[in-house]
Order: structure tokens, then sequence, then C-alpha cells
């Protein structure tokens, strides 16, 4: 039974071989804004919610409860894919490339359980929602952050 | 030829035996073997099943889908080897085969959150279907104990095939060579084909080898035994054949062994004994006249390191006969240290008749039997040579011629041999009568200082005797025969015998004077 989940070995070699260059690519570009492009959750202003735990961010991000621990409902925002602060902030989220949360989403997307992110385009979209809807949960870099927003997690 | 039991049957029989050996107790490892490692394989492939299944299952359990979650169980259940499976997590809680899950041994693995790691959200028990991994294992392990069996089978069958041709036919066939040769003849074993150098091809060489060995032995021994036989007629026959009797005595002097010549000896001294044996087993003295003769000659004769030599008389069983043999007895020392004697018996009785006839005949008088003139003669040489004293009677018959004249030389012989017979009856042992010649005789009588008494008492009884009356003739005529002596003595006379014998003829001519007128003075002493 090993062998079956045992991958090939020119496969094996070519996903190392990948996955060495994704990491050499991100790590080049994120490396000159690293301390000043902070990436920070962000909620409405007016929004009672004043802190969220990582956990928290994570069961709504990743589709588990579209609700905050008061029980009012909350829309998270998700950035188009191919934004680099998307795969930033799930990389420093959940620990994962945006193609294994992709991934993630697809596996689970049918069974109609779990509702993924509200889909974005722009910064400018997010500050939309943020005056359409008091409940917005969304991620963006620091130096973006404006009066509506206030912030609710920083990753450190 | 002897049935052999057959060295192939047997090598086959053990090679078979252990080879069942071998595949029995390797099947029985190997079956424990696979068996340990089928049910290992079995928990590793669940374990594996479960690494399938466990990032749906998180996910499931993180998003608390059941759907996603009865998808994951079922499908871990259509695996043969998993006989249920159950999900519990905070909100869900799904079994399948739930109905069999009572008292069944599971494997419990534990559901992280898949985005914090070590958040445990949910369990998932598996019940391994064990019947059917049991199964599995069983027939798999069956499997390879019986390949192990079909491979001891060929192994085997292989085994003795190569045994046969190169071990058991060759060996049963110089075997069967070997029993057929018959050893000391020139046959010798063939080596089979194909053999090369081998050992048995050694074992082939060195028997032939020792068979040439046999075969040479053999020859050697049997021209020894064709000289020894030979030697032995030679000896038999010399021995056989001997005209003198040679007897084989054993150290008590009993005869071992004795000859034909031997036989014809006992046979003319008339002695009974078994013909049968050669043997004869008596002892060989007994059969002299004095034994202890033999003995103590034969006894001196080895202490001085010699051949004992003796002339002795048997004794004799019939009568007239008598045997005298030269004895000649040497020591022999046989090989295996045992002593015999040889004894060598020459009948010498006919050479002895005929040196005693001889020597009577030139010393005695063949008509009386006492001795002759020159018997007498010596008789009187050897006593004068010791210096015995003797006195020397010559005495002269009166009336013979008359005898012989009327009666004839019969009657004269007759009156002879009478006065003979008279003289040898009257002497003393120690007196020697001899006749000197036609009716005068020489009387040697032993005499001591009284010589003249003793001389006149002895010839006082002679004449007593001789006088007696002969008859003689158709009529009996009465004849009387008378004698006229004379005397001399030794050395008291004279010491020369010639002189003796003068002196005594002319004393016993002066007696010759009175043989008519006074008969009575028939005896004169000679003067000197």
């Amino acid at each position: 039974m090993n062998k079956l989940i045992a991958m090939p070995h020119p496969i094996k070699t070519l996903f190392l071989v990948m996955a060495f260059f994704a990491s050499s690519v991100f790590s080049a570009v994120t490396y000159a804004e690293d301390e000043k492009q902070e990436i920070v959750v962000i909620t409405n202003a007016n929004n009672p919610v004043e802190k969220l735990e990582k956990r928290q961010i994570i069961d709504l991000f990743m589709g588990k409860y579209i609700a905050f621990s008061d029980g009012r409902a909350a829309a998270p925002m998700d950035l188009d894919e191919e934004s680099e602060i998307k795969s930033k902030f799930y990389k420093k989220l959940v620990g994962m490339p945006l193609a294994r949360v992709n991934a993630y989403w697809s596996r689970i997307k049918f069974t109609g359980r779990a509702t993924p992110p509200i889909a974005v385009n722009s910064i400018e979209e997010i500050d939309k929602m943020l005056s359409e809807q008091g409940n917005v949960v969304a991620y963006i870099y620091a130096s973006q952050v404006t009066d509506k927003m206030k912030v609710v997690y920083r990753f450190d | 030829m002897i049935k052999r039991v057959g060295i192939a049957v047997r090598l086959a029989f053990f090679i078979i035996l252990a080879a069942l050996g071998i595949a029995y107790t390797a099947s029985e490892v190997f079956y424990q073997i696979t068996y340990d490692s089928e049910i290992e394989d079995a928990e590793r492939d669940i374990k594996e099943l479960f690494q399938t299944v466990s990032s749906t299952a998180s996910i499931a359990a993180f998003v608390e889908d059941e759907e996603l979650v009865k998808e994951v169980v079922n499908g871990l259940v259509k695996s043969k080897k998993i006989k249920a499976a159950a999900f519990t997590s905070d909100k869900i809680t799904y079994a399948a085969n739930a109905e069999q899950l009572a008292g069944l041994t599971s494997q419990e693995f534990i559901i992280f959150n898949p985005f914090i790691q070590e958040e445990v959200i949910a369990k998932l028990k598996i019940y391994p279907d064990l019947n059917f991994i049991q199964k599995e294992a069983k027939n798999i392990s069956s499997g390879n104990s019986l390949a192990l069996y079909i491979l001891a089978v060929f192994v085997t069958i292989a085994a003795i095939i190569i045994c046969f041709y190169l071990i058991t036919r060759p060996l049963v066939y110089v075997s069967r060579n070997l029993h057929d040769i018959e050893p000391g003849t020139n046959a010798r074993l063939l080596i089979p084909k194909n053999q090369g150098n081998s050992e048995i091809t050694g074992l082939i060489q060195d028997t032939n080898h020792l068979l040439t060995k046999v075969e040479e032995q053999f020859i050697k021994e049997r021209g020894l035994r064709k000289e020894i036989e030979f030697l032995e007629q030679r000896f038999r026959m010399l021995f056989e054949n001997a005209r003198a009797p040679i007897v084989l005595l054993a150290t008590d002097g009993e005869v071992i062994l004795h000859n034909e010549a031997f036989e014809l000896l006992l046979e003319k001294i008339g002695v009974d004994y078994d013909k049968s044996d050669v043997a004869f087993g008596e002892l060989l003295v007994d059969l002299f006249e004095e034994p202890q003769d033999l003995v103590k000659s034969v006894e001196e004769a080895f202490a001085r390191d010699e051949f004992a030599t003796g002339e002795h008389k048997l004794k004799s069983f019939k009568e007239h006969v008598q045997v005298w043999v030269q004895v000649v007895v040497s020591p022999i020392e046989a090989e295996n240290n045992k002593k015999f004697y040889q004894v060598t018996l020459n009948d010498i009785s006919r050479r002895r008749e005929e040196l005693e006839a001889l020597a009577k005949e030139a010393e005695y008088d063949a008509l009386t039997g006492i001795l002759n003139r020159n018997g007498g003669e010596k008789v009187i040489e050897k006593a004068l040579f010791d210096k015995k004293a003797f006195a020397l009677v010559l005495l002269d018959l009166n009336g013979f011629k008359q005898v012989n004249d009327v009666y004839g030389h019969d009657a004269g012989d007759e009156v002879l041999v009478f006065v003979a017979e008279q003289l040898k009856n009257t002497l003393r042992k120690q007196d020697i009568p001899v006749r000197w010649g036609g009716d005068e005789f020489v009387l040697l009588l032993q005499v001591d200082e009284f010589h003249r008494q003793t001389t006149t008492l002895i010839m006082d009884k002679v004449m007593e005797q001789i006088k007696q009356p002969f008859y003689f003739g158709e009529n009996n005529e009465e004849v009387y025969i008378g004698f006229s002596a004379g005397v001399s003595f030794y050395p008291l006379t004279t010491n020369n015998m010639n002189k003796l014998l003068k002196l005594a003829d002319v004393a016993m001519y002066e007696a010759k004077q009175f043989k008519h007128t006074n008969p009575e003075k028939y005896l004169f002493f000679a003067d000197k």
C-alpha cells in the first residue's frame, strides 16, 4: 500500500525543484517590503469587535464559521488570485501556498457546507464594502489602513 | 551373486527424508514469518489508508462537513482489510458497520486541525478485518510453503539423479566387479566411464594395485609350496627308503616316527606293534636286552657333546635270532625349539656272526670247540704278558691211536670230543683247555704257592672222568682211554713259552714210560 502514495521519483524531483523556485521567488519579492509592508486584518471601524484571535481569523477565512464570536455574521473579503498580498496572507495565516488553499476550497466547495470569502479585485472594492456592510473582515497592508477601518489582528 | 541392499535406494531414501525434513522445517518457519509479516503489513496498510484519507478527514472535521465525513468513513470500510470505522468530533459522530463494532480491537487515529497544528479536532477509529487479514496471510503463507515443498521435490529429484550417476552407479558397478573377481588371478577392476580423476577412480586404481600384489603373492607362494612339496617328497623318500632303521624319539625316549626299515627290524625280532600308527609309541630302550647300558653310553656321549654310538643287542622274541645293532643317537632341535633324538639302528648281526665265526675258526678247534694251538699260544702269550702264574700241563692220550686204527676216525673224533667235554666240565672256570694237535692237549691251570698239589688234585679229577670206558663197534667192545702228562710252571720253571712247552714235553715222555707198567704214575713235573 506504500506504493500507492509513494510518488514516482521523477515527479518527486520535479516537485522539489518547483518548490525551490517558488520559495526563492517569494523570498526575493518579500524581502524588500517585509518590514513596512506589514499585513493586518481589519474590520469596520464601528464594529464592536475589537480584537480577533488567529484561530478566529482561520475559521472565518477557511469557511468554518462566517460569524463573529458574539454571533453576528461576518463577511470575510478575499483579494483576487494574482495579488501578492493574498498569497502572503495565507502563507502567514495557515502556512499554505495559494495552490493548496485553492485545492482546499475546490475539495469542500461542492458539499455546500462551507462558504469561501467574498472575492474582490482591489483595495478600493474593500473600501466600498466597508461603507456598505458593517461586518467586513479583510486583510490589507498596514500602510493602507484608513479611518474607516479598525485593525483587529496583526501578524507579528 | 549376493543381493546387496541397493545403495542407490538408500541414498535416495535418505535424500528424500532430509529434503522433507528441511522443507517441513523451512516451510513452518517461513509460514510463521510470512504470516507475521502479512499481519504487520495489514496494520501498516491500515495506517497508510488512514494517511490517505487523513487530510480529507481533517478538512471534514474542520468544516464539520458530515457528508465529507461519511465519504471518508464509507471509503475506508470499502477496503477488504477494514471491517468498520468510526469518526468522532465535537459536532459529528459517524460510524460505518457500527453494528459490528462491539468487542472488536481497533486502531485509533487522531485528526488534527488542518490549519492549526497540534489541535486535535477529531478521532477516527478503524477496525481491521482480522479474519480477512489472517485468512489472507494464511493463503500467502500456504502458497509460500507449497512453493517450498515443490522446490524441495525438484531439488531432491535433481540430487538423486546426480548422486546416482556420479556416485551410486559407479560404486555399484565397482562393487559388483570386485565381487566377481577371484583373488590371485589376473582379473582387474575397470574404471567406469566419465569418472575422470575422481576418488572412485583412485579407489579402483588402489584396489587394482592390491589385486596385483595379491596375485604376485599367490604366485610366489605357489612356487614355494611346490618347492616344499618337492623337498618333502625327497626327504620322505630318503627316510622311508633308507636301508637303515631310523626313528625319531621324543625327549622321553618314545618313538614318535619310524621308517619301514625299522618295521622290518621289529618283525625280525618278533615285536608286535600297531602297523597303522607311525608313532610306534613305545620306548626305544625297551627293545634292548640291556637298556641301562644303552642309556649310560648315550648319556656319556652327550655329556661329551658327541653323537652316541655303540653296539647293543636287541631283545629277541624269536628263537635262535640274535640281533645286534649299531646305535647312533644324535639330538635334533626343531624350529620351534622342540628337542628330538634321531636314532639310527644299523643291523650288524650278520657282521658280528661272521666276525665271531672268523675268530673261532682261527683260534678254536672246530671239532671240540675248545682253543686250538693258535688260540692256545695266544692265551699263553697273554698270560706271560700279564705275568700271571700258571701251570702248563701237556697231556697226551694213551690208546687213542688204537681206537682210530680199529674203529675208524669217527670213533677217534668221538674220543677227542669226549675228552674236551670232560676237560671243560672238570676244570675250574679260570683254567683253560687247548687242543694242541692230534691227541695232544695243553691245559693252563691257575695255581698258587701249592702249585704241585693243586695241579695233582685237578689232574686226578680229570683222570677220574676220562678213565670211564667207551663202547665201540658192533659188539660194543669196552675201550679205555688214558693219558700221560708233563707239567711245567710259570714263572717257577721258566718264563719262556717254548722252554715251558719243551720241559713239559720232556716230563710227559717220562710219564709215558710208565703208561703200561704203572698207569698211576701218569703225571710228571718238569725239573729245572
